[in-house]
Order: structure tokens, then sequence, then C-alpha cells
């Protein structure tokens, strides 16, 4: 019962934290634009994210390595600097983006400036991180990012034509001109990187060694990684769904935040736009934290220097400082009223760039036998494993020249 | 060799930028298709948000505050349009401008008390802004 108990609760801290700022976005333009036609990539990332998640929490229970660990023995130092400082920045805007964020949904609650919400979101956001633990943290707001299931309500009240939804789960390519072609490529790259945000997949495997995760935790690891990262897909499906059905035939293109949570609110109203503002908030809080740990955890496993946000900061200065170093680096970022929708844009475009660098060591030490034994990937896996390393090499060479060629997006 | 290469780099680097400066000083046909549908969206929305706030669903600082960001995005469009139009397209650019000041300042008057038959008011000229410029966007 303790054990079904502990299933439920890791699977809705995981769902609760699964969509971000970026993926709400990038979702909802891309069904805004394109209708139900980009629903096959929220699949194919969701996919993605699960043999991403899985492999890193299995070598976490076997190994006890993190994921930066593995990429300075499998890349080297010279190459595993580069790839440390490119995942390192791209949390850093993601980081900077989530605060951003913050600040709009507080406005959008309080009706106080935006400005004045920054710092009270970079307080809230130092205060629970040094007050709460690593268990509290990630059931906090993972749980209170469920209000963001209010989407996938409004997405079914909101009558969307289920045969085309599901036709949109198999890939297909737009019948229109090039430009139309170009945006089209633009968001589906965009979809799959925000689906796979790196840094969700540090901190996992990074919280798996933090709650010492043993052999015995493989088919638990295998169960929470696949179920709720399925849901969670299925959350940023509706989301594709609502910006199809509300704002595709209004010729809307939903590039405020409000307007995200604006199409929550049609189908039901009042209660539906509060909760949802909720949702976000807890969502946007959620990922902020995660981006902050994340960029400790990965400089600490990368120099093998002491980390943990289970010890007292006195034990792991360096890490205490490292986290909250991003935050606010990513705060005079966000001061400088940069609009944070296009550091969503950066972060998404940018992550997808670094994606190869941090899964590929993690795909062959999952691999290898000598390290993983019995725990190794079979025929299945390897060949899934491969096969997606590929696609993820496809995206992140196609992803800067989208952004220049669609000029960010711009329909 | 390598002198040359970095001039001919230089020179057509220098070209291009010559050539985005040229096509700088007016605001083309293809400038103001490209901008359209980011107006005419903005309309949608104003038309979208009035009627949701006249169905008494909306909550009070979501009200003011979405309106202010509506205006904000309005006055972006608005710098991007500063540029002299070509002859061909004057008709359509003043359209563009005039419709965008009256969207503007109908969201400007949405405030706390706003009155419902205020709010129809404003959807209804929300509605008309709305359908006269995706009639411009079609005929460019």
């Amino acid at each position: 019962m303790k054990n079904l108990l502990g299933l439920t609760l890791g699977i809705m801290t995981s769902l609760g934290g699964f969509v971000d700022i970026g993926q709400l976005v990038f979702t909802m333009q891309a069904g805004a634009l394109f209708g139900y036609q980009l629903i096959w990539v929220v699949l194919l990332g969701t996919i993605g994210i699960i043999l991403f998640m899985e492999m890193c929490g299995r070598v976490a229970a076997v190994q006890h390595r993190p994921v930066f660990h593995l990429i300075r023995e499998r890349m080297g130092h010279r190459w595993g600097l580069v790839a440390l400082f490119g995942a390192n920045l791209v949390n850093v805007i993601t980081c900077a983006a989530e605060i951003g964020a913050m600040g709009i949904i507080l406005r959008l609650l309080t009706g106080w400036s935006y400005g004045w919400m920054l710092p009270v979101a970079i307080v809230f956001l130092l205060a629970v991180v040094w007050f709460l633990r690593f268990k509290w943290l990630e059931r906090t707001f993972g749980l209170a990012g469920l209000l963001m299931l209010v989407y996938l309500f409004s997405c079914v009240r909101s009558g969307p034509d289920w045969h085309a939804a599901a036709v949109g789960l198999l890939p297909q390519l737009p019948h229109s001109d090039g430009k139309h072609l170009l945006l089209y490529s633009y968001f589906a790259v965009g979809i799959f990187s925000a689906v796979l945000m790196p840094y969700e997949v540090y901190f996992y495997s990074s919280g798996g060694i933090e709650e010492d995760w043993t052999t015995k935790q493989i088919p638990e690891n295998r169960f929470v990684a696949t179920v709720s990262s399925s849901l969670g897909g299925l959350l940023t499906i509706s989301i594709v769904i609502l910006g199809a059905v509300l704002f595709l035939p209004n010729g809307i293109f939903p590039d405020l935040l409000s307007t995200t949570s604006l199409a929550a609110a049609l189908p039901y109203g009042r209660t539906a736009l509060l909760i949802c503002l909720l949702g976000i908030l807890a969502a946007v809080s959620g990922a902020a934290i995660e981006t902050a740990l994340s960029t400790a955890y990965n400089f600490c496993q990368f120099f093998d220097w002491k980390w943990g946000k289970a010890l007292p900061a006195r034990e792991v200065p360096r890490f205490a400082k490292l986290w909250i170093g991003t935050f606010l680096v990513a705060f005079v970022i966000v001061m400088t009223h940069i609009n944070p929708m296009t550091l969503v844009q950066a972060s998404v475009i940018f992550a997808v760039l670094i994606l190869p660098t941090t899964y590929l060591p993690v795909l062959l030490v999952a691999n290898d036998k000598k390290d993983m034994g019995k725990h190794a990937n079979g025929v299945l896996m390897r060949t899934f494993g491969w096969i997606f390393f590929v696609l993820l090499s496809i995206a992140a060479a196609a992803g800067v020249p989208l952004l220049v060629f669609t000029h960010g997006g711009r329909p | 060799m390598m002198n040359s290469r970095f001039a001919w780099f230089a020179f057509l680097a220098l070209l291009a930028l010559s050539g985005r400066a040229v096509a700088g000083d007016e605001l083309t046909k293809q400038d103001l298709s490209d901008e359209l549908p980011s107006i005419v969206s903005l309309a949608s929305e104003t038309e979208l948000f009035t009627d949701f706030i006249a169905s008494g669903q909306s909550r009070t600082n979501f009200t003011r505050e979405h309106a202010a960001y509506l205006v904000d995005s309005i006055q972006d469009e608005m710098k991007k349009l500063q540029k002299k139009p070509s002859p061909a397209i004057r008709n359509g650019y003043d359209e563009c401008r005039a419709d965008l000041l009256l969207l503007e300042s109908a969201l400007k008057r949405i405030s706390d008390g706003s009155t419902e038959s205020e709010i129809h008011q404003l959807h209804s000229q929300a509605h008309a802004i709305h359908h006269r410029l995706s009639s411009v966007a079609a005929s460019l």
C-alpha cells in the first residue's frame, strides 16, 4: 500500500512538472497555426523523453553516476566542457524565462507591476530552495503543477474534432508553399525540443542519486518515467488541440502568456482562469528551481565537487553558490525587461543544439554491458536509442537555421 | 589568398547591409503583408477577449492586465509601421494604422468600472476592426 502511494505520488509529481513555459507557448502556437497536424511531434518527443529519463534513472540506480559525470568520462574533458557550457547556458536562459513568466502571472493575478513582481519571484525562489528539502520541493511544485490539468478538461469541453486529432498522431506535411513548410518545420523542432528540455533529465537523474536509488528501484523508475511522461504528453497534446480549436479559426497567434491562459478559461470561465494562472505559476516556479539546481548539479558532477540538496549549504558551499548564482544571473537578465517569450524561444531552440551531446554519453553507458551488467539496454532499447539519437541530431542541425529563416517562427 | 577571401566576405557583408539599408527606407507591399497576420491576430484576439469579458467570466486584474499587454503589442506593431509606405500600398497602410489606433483606444477604455453595455460596444467595435483588417489583408 505504501509502495502504491509512493508510486502514485511519484507519477503525479513528475506529471505536474512536465509542462513548462516553453512547452505551453510552442505547443499552443503550433495548434493555432497548424491545427492538429503537429500532434505527432508531441508523441515522438514523449517517446524520446521516456527513453532518456528511463536510461538516466537506470544508470543512476546501477552506477550511481549522474549525467555530467558520464559526459566527462565518455567525451573527454575538453568536449565535456563544451557540453557543460552549452547545457548551463541553456539552463540560465530557461531559468530567466521561467522567472519572467512568474512575473507575468503574478501581475495577471494581483494587478501589480511586472517590475515589482520580479523581485518578489526571486526572493520566493531563493527562500523555498534554501528552506525546503529536495523531496518537499519536488512534491510541492509537482503537485501544485497538476492544476495545469485544467487544459485537459478545457480541451475536452471545447469540442475538438477527435478524428482529426487522431489523424494528427501520424506524421504529415502541410500542403502549402515553402514559407509555410519552413514554419511547420520550425514548430516541429520547437515542440520536440520543448518536450525534451534536458534540464528535466539532469534533475531527474540527480534526484535519483540524492534519494539513494538502487537496482531495486529500476522497475519503479521505468514505471514512473513511462506513465508520468505519457500523461504529460497527453496534457501537452490537449494544449495543441486547444490552440487548434480556439485560436486557429479566429486567426489568433498566441504570443502572449496571458493569451495561453485565456485558452483554458474560455470553455469554463472564471474559476478555470484562476486555476490555470495558479497552475502556470506552480509549473514555471518548479521549472525555475529545476534549472537552477540542474546548473549546480552539472558543474559539481563534472568537476567532482561535493553536491546534494539534502546536505547543509556549509557542507556543499560550491553547490549552494552555484544554484544561488544561477538564480541571480537569471534575475539580472530578466530585469533588463527582455521579453520572456524571446527567452523561451532562445532556450528551446538552443536546448535542441546541446541535446545530442548530453544524450549520447547516457546512451553509450546504458548500452554498455561492462558498466551496466544485466541492466544494460536490450536489443530493442538499443535500436530505439540509436534511432532517437539520429532524430535528435537532425533536429539539432535544423534548429538554428530554421530560427533564422522563419524570423523566429513568425507566421 | 586569405586576405582576398576576407575582402570578398567583407564586400558581400557590406552589400547585404547596404541592401537592407536601402530596403529599410520604405515600407513595401511585402513588409505590410508580413505584418498583417499579427495585426489581424491582435484585432481578432481583442474581439474574443471583449466577448469573454462581456460574458462576465473574466477576473478584474486579468482583464486590466491582459488589455495592457494587448496595448503593448499594438504599440509594437505601430513601431513596425513607422516607415513611409510605398505609393502602391498607401490606402491599405493608412487603414491599418487607423484601425490599430482605434483598437488601442478601445482596449485602453477597458477598466474596472466598465459597464456591460460599454463592453458590448467595445466588442462590436473590435469586430468591425477585425473585419476591416481582414479585408485589407485579403486585398494585398
